[in-house]
């Protein structure tokens, strides 16, 4: 508890931080926290003015998921000559540094590389993106009402793999550096900005860290959900009930920052010249698993509300030992059913068995 | 770092005509550096530019090299544009694929392939290697049933040239049968073979409603869940294991398979 996994610990008062948004804008492109008719969104900032500094109930409405899997992504680009066809991959070199992202995020980013490089086959689009992008993590003070990192093991503040970590001690932030990445965004040009951490800085993040825990509503015990699904334990009256109330509207899916399943369409912009797309899908779907010639393994929706949490809590924690699911509470703020994963996992340990 | 969405350009180089909705194609990369090192079970991952990309089963033997062979239904908007398409024609690959026929597994038994409409496809890669490697294995014995005689597919050697290597026995759901007259499903044409269980692999592959039946056939007459091998298909974006589109329970069709034992669907879940 408390441990941190930082390089260097330094700080910088909260004055400080737009000018800091500001220096590392004239190098690279920055994403910020923007508020937008009320929604608080991660979005591509032109000045350090636009990035919303103050507090705001986590998360973030929408994850970083879509910088790294944007939700339509052009793979390639293909052209139909008089030689043939040729095709050109679409990869993005784009370098950026995302600031004010929770630990769920990027808890979410870890179990996404394991996904992103399982079995040995790597998907170049993420990784480059990955490679190319610095992160700021902010550690939660105060947990939104529907938040269970705590529970997932994923927050409220991140452990270790980040580049630059802040801790709101008031006035100022504790900054965690934890990687050469890190070290770059907060040294050379930019070092003036910083100054030492406080003395106490351990004693206070570690009370900080505390308080943060205890203020959280949503109580799910994951594990023994996984347990329950690895007996099948599970009644399928449940699942049919449940699945009912699915809108299939992909909600959850889409704000999920672990959701990774993809479509790939073709679009022509003319008849000698197009792109193939990737874009984000959803296991919820009726289409997702229908054939050509209209066979559909999945066509009930029981099966595939099932899949979606057999999926997560256990399938991919068999293969990865995480769990696809960070706690960070969004499917329970975006899902017309509430058939969310906190009421999913309570649901299921309520009936005992 | 290598691109796993990068398809190679091929080429059409010719087409055959194999029922009213299925066509093969034979086809061959445009780079001839570019060679085919496929293993009978595997897929490719077929771009139709502009339409989009679909896994299609190898229907050619690894043993007959220089090209692949595709078998293709025309069931969708890909494989329709495929259809449409001419000799000459690009298309891109990715792939070879999928885990392939246990080759190791088979070796020395007999062999009992069940195949139903167009999951002769891929069978018929492993078929053409076991009578191109005979010495490898038994007998080998091939039931298939097709819709009617017209929907037969790969026709000549059906009903010509596998016959000098191997049994052979077909049956149509419905109509006349001109090939050895049978009528009925692919179920029926079990009892007709006498086999060893104790030195028998079967490979079956067709249609979703047909293989759950024929895989309790089997195993009603003897044989061990190990020894029934099945070829699966799904939906699938990636053919890479990134999608997630073509999960059966913890499995992939695309990684794990598409080649599985009856004792490994058993363990999948409930769907298959």
């Amino acid at each position: 508890m408390g441990q941190v996994c930082a390089i260097e610990t330094k700080a910088i008062t909260k004055d400080n931080i737009r000018p800091w948004l500001a220096a590392m804008l004239e190098e690279t492109k920055v994403i910020a926290p923007e508020e937008s008719h009320g929604d608080i969104l991660y979005e591509f900032i032109d000045s350090a003015e636009e990035a919303f500094l103050d507090h705001y109930e986590v998360p973030p409405w929408m994850s970083i998921k879509r910088f790294f899997f944007p939700q339509m992504d052009t793979i390639l680009k293909y052209k139909k000559g008089p030689a043939g066809i040729i095709v050109e991959p679409a990869v993005s070199e784009l370098k950026r540094v995302i600031f004010g992202v929770r630990a769920c995020d990027h808890t979410a980013l870890t179990f996404c590389d394991k996904w992103y490089t399982a079995d040995g086959l790597k998907d170049v689009y993420y990784l480059k993106r990955r490679e190319n992008s610095t992160i700021i993590n902010l550690a939660c003070n105060k947990p939104g009402k529907n938040c269970f990192c705590v529970y997932a093991d994923s927050g409220p503040f991140a452990k270790t793999n980040f580049d630059v970590q802040l801790v709101d001690f008031g006035d100022e932030y504790l900054v965690e550096i934890g990687s050469p990445k890190g070290r770059a965004i907060t040294g050379g040009r930019y070092a003036a900005l910083f100054k030492p951490a406080p003395q106490n800085a351990e004693e206070k993040r570690f009370e900080l860290l505390l308080e943060s825990k205890g203020q959280f509503k949503t109580f799910v015990d994951q594990s023994t959900v996984t347990d329950k699904l690895k007996k099948d334990e599970v009644p399928d009256i449940l699942w049919e009930n449940m699945a009912k109330r699915c809108q299939n509207c992909g909600g959850c899916s889409y704000v999920c920052p672990c959701c990774i399943c993809f479509n790939v369409v073709d679009k022509q912009i003319s008849e000698h010249e197009g792109y193939r797309i990737r874009t984000w899908d959803n296991c919820t779907f009726a289409g997702y698993t229908l054939m050509a010639g209209g066979h559909n393994p999945r066509g009930k929706q029981k099966d595939r509300f099932m899949r979606r949490y057999y999926h997560k809590l256990f399938y991919e924690f068999d293969k990865f030992g995480e769990r696809g699911c960070v706690g960070c509470g969004r499917c329970t703020t975006t899902c017309p059913g509430k058939i969310d994963m906190a009421r999913i996992a309570r649901s299921i340990l309520m009936r005992g068995a | 770092m290598e691109n796993l969405y990068l398809p190679k350009i091929a080429m059409i180089d010719k087409i055959s005509q194999e029922t009213p909705d299925v066509k093969m194609f034979t086809i061959k990369y445009k780079d001839p550096k570019d060679e085919f090192h496929y293993q009978a079970g595997q897929f490719f991952m077929v771009s139709v530019f502009g339409f989009g990309e679909a896994p299609i089963s190898i229907t050619s033997s690894p043993t007959r090299k220089g090209f692949v062979e595709l078998a293709v239904k025309n069931a969708g908007s890909l494989t329709a544009e495929l259809h449409k398409m001419r000799p000459g024609a690009e298309i891109g690959l990715r792939g070879p694929y999928g885990n392939g026929f246990p080759l190791k597994d088979l070796k020395g038994f007999d062999l009992l392939f069940v195949g139903g409409g167009i999951g002769l496809a891929p069978l018929r890669s492993l078929i053409n290697q076991a009578i191109d490697e005979k010495s490898n294995y038994g007998r080998i014995m091939i039931l298939y049933g097709a819709r009617t005689h017209a929907d037969m597919v790969f026709k000549t050697e059906v009903s010509q040239t596998w016959r000098k290597a191997a049994e052979v026995i077909t049956t149509v759901d419905m109509g006349e049968n001109l090939c050895d007259g049978n009528v009925g499903l692919v179920t029926t044409l079990l009892p007709k073979v006498k086999i060893d269980v104790k030195k028998t692999k079967t490979i079956v592959c067709g249609p979703p409603v047909m293989i759950p039946f024929v895989l309790s056939d089997l195993s009603k007459m003897g044989l061990a869940d190990t020894d029934i091998i099945s070829t699966l298909e799904r939906h699938m974006k990636c053919g890479v294991c990134k999608c997630n589109h073509c999960n059966i329970g913890p499995k992939y069709v695309c990684l794990d398979g598409p080649v599985f034992t009856y004792a490994e669907m058993k363990l999948m879940t409930r769907e298959f």
